[in-house]
């Protein structure tokens, strides 16, 4: 399985999507980064339906979702793709900006496997989404198993 | 009293004035002639009370041929002739209208009451719902332009300290400092508010266990500081552990940072009694506070040093005052300038 390992950022807000896009390029991972920018596009993306049906490639290796999200959010989205035997296991971290315990809760209920507040500071920011680049990419073994 | 064809042998002069009929000489007129109004069901109950029947009523309700109400407590009983034989009823009525108006009026009134709170409990339910909500969006809304604001002043001196010069560099370095500090105004807003929702649920709380780990966080967070510290045992209270820990937080991250410039800065956490109450006592011997000033130490955006001093923004100690009084506690400050601050509270057991 030599299949391309990326990310899928699901993230509304432009400006935070340009400090991650940005943090991820001065690792070298910008090019596995693939962006939609609503819990709807997400599902469409990962179920293949919508516009991206008939979609080519594989999924994602890691989803880095955003709690708060137009359309489906994030809490939702987390449900849906769960109920899916297809992305059951899919790897999927949480990312939001407060630090409401119900938020929490309720990512990790719902399944999720990380959960990352979005530090205001833009190295720790920097830091966090690298180090959830790497974790994901080149750490973490996918349910799948060794690519 | 009646005799068995319903005429008045005796009549009380309370029955006189209840019915209107003061001044009339009733004695030997037929009941049914005095009252044309009266109801068959009620020449019923005379029939009744006449073949020996005993019969009652608390609170009955009468229009009379003028259409006004009347609530009236009676009771019907036989009397007996010297033979034996039932000489006719007695018919005891009180009027209790004036009683019964006066109940109607208290049900009536507790009726509006308990309305009024159930609305009043709503309109609350309602607030609260919406402080939630409103401390959410404030909690993910204000952070976002900030972590923008900070983030692009970065990677602007990152990318292009080349070309800044200087005073440009610093002028990146105070819009930084104004994000972080409005970042710190947002989550002492959002602490302020959290300890005003959701329901407490109490349970024992090991004060020194929390203590000990809340000081050697602060340690952790600042190596280059030697602060003494020092913990009673077995300290406790009965509280909601995280509306516990905020509190403790508040209070303990405070005596650390006023100690910052004493000779050699001491903490302690220990048990009192006073007014037959154990309280909790947090003292430092910091830079301390003029008692002149208690009353605004609890006050939220408040402070009692200048930020050149001391920074920050004047949120912990209404929070610590919130959290005390949501439990039914009592908390007080006691300081000296340049001596130390000295924090005691009690919770209810």
């Amino acid at each position: 399985m030599a299949e391309q390992k990326t990310i899928l950022l699901v993230e509304d807000n432009a400006q935070d999507e340009k400090l991650i896009l940005r943090t991820l390029r001065k690792i070298n991972l910008a090019n596995d980064v693939f962006v939609v920018r609503d819990g709807q596009q997400a599902l469409d993306y990962l179920f293949r339906e919508g516009e991206f049906a008939g979609r080519g490639g594989d999924d994602p290796t890691v989803v880095m979702l955003d709690v708060n999200l137009p359309r489906v959010n994030g809490l939702e989205v987390l449900a849906r793709l769960r109920e899916r035997q297809s992305t059951h296991l899919l790897p999927i971290v949480m990312l939001t900006s407060s630090d409401e315990e119900t938020d929490r809760l309720r990512s990790y209920e719902g399944g999720a496997n990380s959960f990352v507040r979005k530090p205001l500071d833009f190295a720790e920011f920097a830091e966090t989404v690298a180090q959830l680049g790497v974790y994901w990419l080149a750490v973490n073994q996918s349910p799948e198993g060794p690519a | 009293m009646f005799d068995r064809q319903m005429r008045y042998l005796h009549v009380s002069q309370r029955w006189l004035k209840d019915y209107g009929l003061l001044g009339r000489d009733i004695v030997g007129q037929c009941h049914y002639d005095v009252f044309p109004e009266i109801s068959s069901e009620w020449r019923e109950f005379h029939r009744r009370g006449l073949s020996g029947e005993v019969i009652r009523a608390d609170a009955d309700r009468f229009v009379r041929a003028d259409g006004s109400v009347q609530w009236v407590r009676w009771e019907i009983r036989p009397w007996s002739t010297a033979d034996g034989g039932i000489g006719g009823i007695v018919l005891f009525s009180e009027d209790i209208t004036g009683l019964k108006e006066a109940q109607e009026e208290i049900q009536s009134l507790n009726t509006d009451l308990e309305r009024r709170v159930e609305q009043r409990t709503a309109e609350l339910k309602a607030a609260n719902e919406e402080l939630d909500a409103f401390a959410y969006a404030v909690s993910h809304d204000l952070r976002a332009p900030l972590r923008a604001m900070i983030g692009f002043s970065q990677a602007l001196q990152e990318d292009c300290s080349q070309q800044l010069s200087e005073e440009g560099l610093d002028h990146l370095r105070e819009i930084r400092q104004a994000g972080h500090k409005m970042g710190e105004l947002v989550d002492g807003l959002l602490a302020l508010s959290r300890s005003l929702r959701g329901t407490l649920e109490c349970h024992t709380v090991d004060v020194s266990a929390l203590a000990r780990r809340l000081l050697q966080d602060l340690e952790r967070a600042e190596p280059g500081r030697k602060v003494q510290w020092q913990i009673d045992e077995e300290l406790k209270v009965n509280g909601d552990p995280r509306m516990v820990e905020l509190l403790l937080t508040n209070l303990l991250s405070n005596a650390w940072k006023y100690s910052a410039a004493a000779q050699s800065a001491r903490i302690s956490v220990s048990a009192e009694q006073r007014d037959g109450k154990s309280f909790i006592r947090v003292a430092d011997n910091g830079a301390g506070f003029d008692i002149r000033h208690t009353e605004r130490l609890f006050k939220p955006f408040q402070r009692l040093h200048r930020q050149d001093e001391f920074p920050g923004i004047g949120i912990g100690l209404a929070t610590v005052q919130r959290i005390v009084n949501r439990h039914g506690g009592t908390i007080a400050a006691d300081g000296e300038p340049g001596k130390g601050a000295t924090f005691r509270f009690w919770l209810p057991s």
